[in-house]
C-alpha cells in the first residue's frame, strides 16, 4: 500500500497536467464527470424504485417529488432513478469490457509483435479472422446462447470478444515499429534480456495508446450495448442506457410524445459519447508532441 | 499487366478468406459445444409455442429434434458433428423458420438480401467518397473557420453510433415534419413497376441519409484529413506544390490518389462496424431488409433464422473485404507492378 | 566583359516565428542580405549546418510556407523577357505561374523520395509541359522524347512508376524535370546531401555540363566546400544569417580573408597536410536571441573590441571579393 501511494499521486498529478494544458481534455472530463456524479446519485434511490407501476404511469415531470422530477416511464417507474442507474449499469459494462478486450489485446499485441515467426503469424491469422467477423451478428447469437446466464459482467465479456482483436493488432504494429528502433536495438547488445526489454523499453511507450485505447473500447462497448438492447438482447429487467431506449421504443414513447422520458437518456448517451470521445482526442494530442504544440 | 507478384497476393488472400469463414464457424461451432443451454429443446418448445397445438404428432416432433441435433451438431461423434455443422452453414441450410414456418430460412433470407445490399452498397460507397473528399479539402484548409467548424462537427457526429443518429433523424423526419413514414413498407409484388422503385427509393432515403451523413462526416472525414495533412508534408507533394502545380491537380494526383489506398484498407477494416449499424439503422427505420428481418427473428427466438442471417453476415462481410483486397493493387502501381 | 545581373537581392531579412504553448518567438534565420547574381555562373552558398542558406534559398524562390515569414527586402529579378521585377511584391498565385518552373527552378534535397508514388514518370513531365509550356498531346509526346535523348535517359523509362526505378536514375530524372522549362537560375538545396560519392559526381558533373551548354545560372547551397571547390565559379559564406565573405572559389580558397572562412578551410583534410584537424571552438549562436555586433564575434580568434559593438558592413577588397569583418575596415 505504502509502495502505491506515491504512483498514485503520480498519476494524480499527471491528471491534473493534462487537464491544465488541454481544452478537449478539460471539456471532455468535466462533462464525464458531471455525467458521473448523476449516476451516483443513484445510490440514494428508494427501494422501490424497481417496482413496476409503483408511480402512476406516463406522468410529465412534476415538482411533488424527487422521484417524480423527470417524470415517469409507461411502465410507472421514475425516470430519474432509472436514468441514474443506467448511467452506472452502462459505464460498469463498458468498463469490463475495455478492461478485458484492451488487457488481451496487449498481451497478444505485444507477444506476437516481440517474438514474431510462427507464434506471430498464427496469432495474427486468428486476430484477422476475428475482426472479419461482423460483432453484431456474433454478439447476438452469443447472447441469444447464453440468454439464461447473462448479467452485467457476462455482456462485457461478451462484448470484448469482438473488440479485442482491433487492440491485438494496433499494439502488434506498435510493438513492430518500436522493435526496429535503434535504443531497442542497443538495449539488446548490452545484454537485457528480452523479457525486461519488454517491460522496461518498450511497455512505457504503449502506455500511451492503451490508455486512449481503454477509453475507445468503452465508447464501443456503450454503443454495442445499445444496439443490443435495441433487439431486446439486454438485461431487460436491469436499467442500461441501452434498455431504457428499448422500453421507449417498444412502448412508442416516441409517438406519444413522452419527451421526459424519450430525451433523458438520449441526450445522456450523446453526451456519454461526446465526453469520452473528447478525452481520448485530448489524451492523444497531449501525448503526441507534434500536436501539442499545434501547427504544422 | 498482372505480375507475378499479384498472382501470389491473389492466392494468400483467397486462403485468408476461406480461412476467415471457417475460424467464425469453428467458433460458433465451439460456443455451441460450451454453451450451458439446451438449445434444441429452446428452438423446439419455442416452435411448439407460436405453432400452437398443430405440432402434436409425435413422429414430427421428433424429426425436429433430429433435423436440429444435426444442425447444431449434437449427433455424431465430434468429427461428424463438425463436419455436418460446417457443411450445413456453408450451403446456409438451417431447415425451417420457426417465425415464418413453413417456409425455409434461406428462402426468406434471400428475398430479404438484396433489399439490405442495395442499401449498403449505395450507403457505404457514397459516404466513403463524400467523407474522403471532404476530408482532403478540408485539409487544405487547414487553420480556416470552414475547417474549424468542420472538425467540430465531425468530432461531434463520429462518437454517435448511426442508429442514435437514426433515432434523432426518425423523430425529427417522422414526428416534427412529416414527410416519411415509419410504418413498415408495402413492397409491391412486381419488381419490374414503376411502383416498387418508388417505394424502394423512399424506404431507402431516411437509412442511407443516416449512414451517409453520420459515416461521412465522422468517421471518414476525420480519418481522411488526418491521413491528408500527414501527406501535405511528406516530400513529394511538398515538391508538387514547388513544380507550381495548380491546386486542382495536386488536390486531385497527388493528394487524394494517395488517400485511396490507406482509406481502402480502413474500409476493408471497418466493413464489420458498419454492416452492424447498418443492420440496426434498418430497423428503426422498418427497412425491409435482413436488419428487420433479424429483429423479428430474435424477438421470436427463432434461432435457426437468426443463425442463417447470422452466417450469411459473416461470408458476406468477408468477401466484401476480400473484393476490396483485390481491388487494392488496381489503386496501388507499388503493389501491382513490382 | 561582364555577364549581366539576373538577379538582385537587397537587404533580404525573414525568419521563423514560433509559437510555443502560449509564447513566441522569432529566429532571425537570415539578415540583411545583399547579394547580386549574374548569369552564366555558378554561384555556392556555404555555411554550416543552421546558418540560414536553405532558408535564403526557400526565399529566393518564393516558397514561403508558415512559420517562415519574410520581414523586408527587395528581390529583383531580370525575366526572360528582360522585364524587371521585384519577386516579393508578387502573389503566391502569380509566382506559380510566371516565376515557377519556368524563371526559376527547384532541385530539392531528398530527390529520391520526391516523385509522386502514384503517377507515372511519363505523366511528371507532361504536367510540367501542360501547366507551364503549355504543350499537350502529340506535340508534347515528341519534346519529351526528343528532350529525354538529349538528356541521356532511356525512353523506357517514361512508363515506369517511380519504385520502380533505381535511385539515382530518380535523381537524374529530378534534374532532368527541373531543367525541362528551361528557366534563367536553377536552385538546388543540398542535391548531394544523401548520396554516395559515386551518384555524387554523376549529379554534379551532369549539372556542369548542362550549365555549359545552356548558359544559366545554378544557385547551389551545399555544406560541403569540396563541392563549391568542383562546381563554383563564385562562393558565399554564410554564418548565423549574415554573408561574411563573398568571392570568386579561387580566391575563396586560396586567400580566405574572413577568420570563419579560413577556420572552415582549416577543418577540411587535404592531400598535402597530414596534420590535425581542428574544429572551430564554440557554437553557431541561438539565433532568437543573435550576438550584438558581428555575429561571429563570439568564437572568432582575432575579435577586437569593435567586433561585439557594431555589426561589419561589408567591404570590397578587390575586385569581386568583399568580407563583412572589422579587421578589414579603413580607420
Amino acid at each position: 500500500m505504502k509502495a502505491v501511494a506515491p504512483q498514485l499521486v503520480q498519476i494524480l498529478r499527471s491528471v491534473v497536467k493534462v487537464y491544465r494544458l488541454n481544452m478537449k481534455f478539460r471539456i471532455g472530463m468535466a462533462l464525464f464527470l458531471a455525467i458521473l456524479c448523476l449516476g451516483l446519485l443513484s445510490i440514494f434511490a428508494p427501494p422501490y424504485y424497481t417496482y413496476l407501476y409503483y408511480f402512476p404511469a406516463g406522468r410529465p415531470p412534476s415538482h411533488e417529488s424527487l422521484d417524480l422530477i423527470l417524470g415517469t416511464t409507461s411502465n410507472g417507474r421514475s425516470v430519474l432513478w432509472s436514468l441514474t442507474h443506467a448511467i452506472i449499469n452502462s459505464l460498469v459494462i463498458a468498463l469490463v469490457t475495455s478492461l478485458l478486450a484492451c488487457h488481451i489485446g496487449l498481451i497478444l499485441g505485444l507477444v506476437s509483435g516481440m517474438k514474431g515467426g510462427l507464434l506471430d503469424r498464427i496469432l495474427m491469422f486468428i486476430t484477422d479472422s476475428f475482426i472479419a467477423i461482423p460483432g453484431l451478428p456474433l454478439m447476438i447469437i452469443l447472447v441469444m446462447i447464453l440468454k439464461p446466464v447473462v448479467n452485467l459482467f457476462i455482456i462485457g465479456v461478451i462484448i470484448s470478444i469482438i473488440s479485442w482483436p482491433w487492440s491485438a493488432r494496433m499494439i502488434r504494429s506498435i510493438t513492430l515499429s518500436l522493435r526496429e528502433k535503434d535504443f531497442i536495438t542497443l538495449a539488446q547488445l548490452s545484454g537485457m534480456p528480452m523479457r525486461k526489454i519488454m517491460l522496461y523499453e518498450i511497455f512505457p511507450h504503449l502506455t500511451g495508446f492503451h490508455l486512449t485505447n481503454l477509453i475507445n473500447t468503452m465508447i464501443g462497448a456503450i454503443g454495442a450495448e445499445v444496439g443490443l438492447a435495441f433487439l431486446g438482447l439486454s438485461i431487460l429487467e436491469m436499467d442500461t442506457l441501452g434498455t431504457m431506449i428499448y422500453w421507449i421504443q417498444r412502448y412508442g414513447a416516441m409517438l406519444q410524445n413522452k419527451w421526459w422520458w424519450v430525451a433523458p437518456p438520449v441526450v445522456i448517451l450523446i453526451l456519454i459519447f461526446l465526453a469520452l470521445y473528447l478525452i481520448s482526442l485530448g489524451l492523444q494530442e497531449y501525448l503526441n508532441p507534434r500536436l501539442r504544440y499545434g501547427g504544422r | 499487366m498482372i505480375s507475378r507478384h499479384f498472382a501470389k497476393y491473389l492466392l494468400i488472400r483467397t486462403l485468408i478468406l476461406l480461412g476467415t469463414i471457417f475460424t467464425a464457424f469453428t467458433f460458433t461451432f465451439l460456443i455451441l459445444k460450451i454453451m450451458p443451454v439446451d438449445i434444441v429443446k429452446n428452438i423446439v418448445s419455442q416452435s411448439m409455442a407460436i405453432a400452437g397445438s398443430t405440432l402434436g404428432d409425435p413422429e414430427a416432433v421428433q424429426r425436429m429434434y433430429d433435423m436440429y441435433y444435426e444442425l447444431f451438431g449434437l449427433k455424431g461423434s465430434l468429427g461428424e458433428q463438425y463436419l455436418r455443422f460446417m457443411i450445413r452453414f456453408l450451403t446456409m441450410d438451417f431447415g425451417i423458420s420457426i417465425l415464418a414456418r413453413p417456409s425455409l430460412v434461406r428462402d426468406i433470407i434471400l428475398l430479404r438480401l438484396p433489399w439490405t445490399v442495395s442499401l449498403l452498397t449505395f450507403s457505404i460507397i457514397l459516404s466513403w467518397i463524400i467523407g474522403n473528399i471532404a476530408g482532403s479539402i478540408a485539409s487544405l484548409l487547414e487553420g480556416s473557420r470552414i475547417s474549424k467548424i468542420l472538425q467540430a462537427t465531425a468530432i461531434l457526429l463520429y462518437p454517435i453510433p448511426y442508429y442514435v443518429f437514426a433515432l434523432v433523424l426518425t423523430y425529427v423526419f417522422a414526428y416534427l415534419i412529416p414527410i416519411f413514414s415509419l410504418a413498415p413498407v408495402r413492397i409491391p409484388s412486381n419488381i419490374f413497376s414503376l411502383e416498387f422503385i418508388a417505394t424502394f427509393f423512399r424506404a431507402m432515403t431516411l437509412p442511407a441519409l443516416s449512414i451517409i451523413i453520420v459515416s461521412a462526416f465522422g468517421w471518414w472525414f476525420l480519418s481522411s484529413r488526418a491521413i491528408a495533412l500527414n501527406i501535405l508534408s511528406e516530400d513529394f507533394y511538398i515538391y508538387g506544390e514547388i513544380r507550381g502545380l495548380p491546386k486542382k491537380v495536386l488536390l486531385r494526383k497527388y493528394l487524394l490518389r494517395n488517400i485511396m489506398m490507406p482509406q481502402i484498407t480502413a474500409l476493408g477494416l471497418n466493413l464489420g462496424t458498419i454492416f452492424g449499424g447498418a443492420l440496426l439503422t434498418e430497423m428503426l427505420f422498418n427497412y425491409p431488409g435482413l436488419g428487420l428481418l433479424l429483429y423479428q427473428a430474435v424477438s421470436a427466438g427463432d434461432i435457426p433464422l437468426v443463425l442463417g442471417i447470422v452466417s450469411l453476415s459473416i461470408i458476406g462481410v468477408a468477401v466484401a473485404a476480400y473484393i476490396l483486397d483485390i481491388i487494392y493493387p488496381l489503386v496501388d502501381p507499388r503493389i501491382r507492378l513490382r | 566583359m561582364r555577364d549581366e545581373v539576373i538577379l538582385s537581392i537587397k537587404e533580404l531579412s525573414g525568419g521563423y516565428l514560433i509559437r510555443h504553448d502560449e509564447t513566441q518567438k522569432y529566429i532571425d534565420a537570415v539578415n540583411n542580405i545583399n547579394l547580386t547574381i549574374e548569369e552564366n555562373q555558378i554561384v555556392g552558398i556555404a555555411g554550416e549546418s543552421g546558418c540560414g542558406k536553405s532558408t535564403l534559398l526557400r526565399m529566393i524562390y518564393g516558397y514561403i510556407k508558415s512559420p517562415l515569414v519574410i520581414s523586408k527586402g527587395q528581390i529583383i529579378l531580370k525575366k526572360k523577357n528582360r522585364e524587371i521585377v521585384d519577386l516579393l511584391k508578387y502573389s503566391e498565385e502569380k509566382r506559380k505561374n510566371e516565376i515557377w518552373w519556368k524563371e526559376m527552378s527547384w532541385i530539392p534535397q531528398n530527390s529520391m523520395n520526391v516523385l509522386n508514388p502514384t503517377i507515372k514518370i511519363k505523366d511528371h513531365f507532361m504536367e510540367i509541359l501542360k501547366h507551364h509550356l503549355k504543350r499537350s498531346g502529340e506535340e508534347a509526346d515528341k519534346l519529351i522524347t526528343e528532350y529525354l535523348s538529349a538528356m541521356g535517359l532511356s525512353k523506357d523509362v517514361l512508363k515506369a512508376f517511380p519504385h520502380q526505378l533505381s535511385g539515382g536514375m530518380r535523381q537524374r530524372i529530378v534534374i532532368a524535370l527541373a531543367l525541362l522549362a528551361n528557366p534563367q537560375i536553377i536552385l538546388a538545396d543540398e542535391p548531394t546531401t544523401a548520396l554516395d560519392v559515386v551518384m555524387q559526381r554523376g549529379i554534379l558533373q551532369l549539372l556542369m555540363e548542362y550549365q555549359r551548354t545552356t548558359k544559366n545560372t545554378i544557385i547551389i547551397v551545399t555544406h560541403d566546400l569540396g563541392i563549391h571547390s568542383m562546381l563554383s565559379d563564385q562562393v558565399i559564406i554564410i554564418y548565423a544569417g549574415k554573408i561574411v565573405e563573398v568571392g570568386s572559389a579561387e580566391v575563396i580558397f586560396e586567400n580566405p580573408a574572413h577568420p570563419y572562412t579560413a577556420a572552415l578551410l582549416e577543418s577540411l583534410p587535404r592531400l598535402e597536410n597530414k596534420n590535425l584537424r581542428e574544429g572551430i571552438y564554440g557554437a553557431p549562436p541561438d539565433l532568437s536571441n543573435p550576438p550584438t555586433g558581428c555575429r561571429f564575434h563570439p568564437r572568432c580568434p582575432k575579435a577586437i573590441s569593435i567586433c561585439g559593438q557594431q555589426e561589419p558592413y561589408q567591404i570590397l577588397l578587390e575586385k569581386e571579393h568583399s568580407v563583412a569583418c572589422w579587421l578589414y575596415a579603413e580607420r
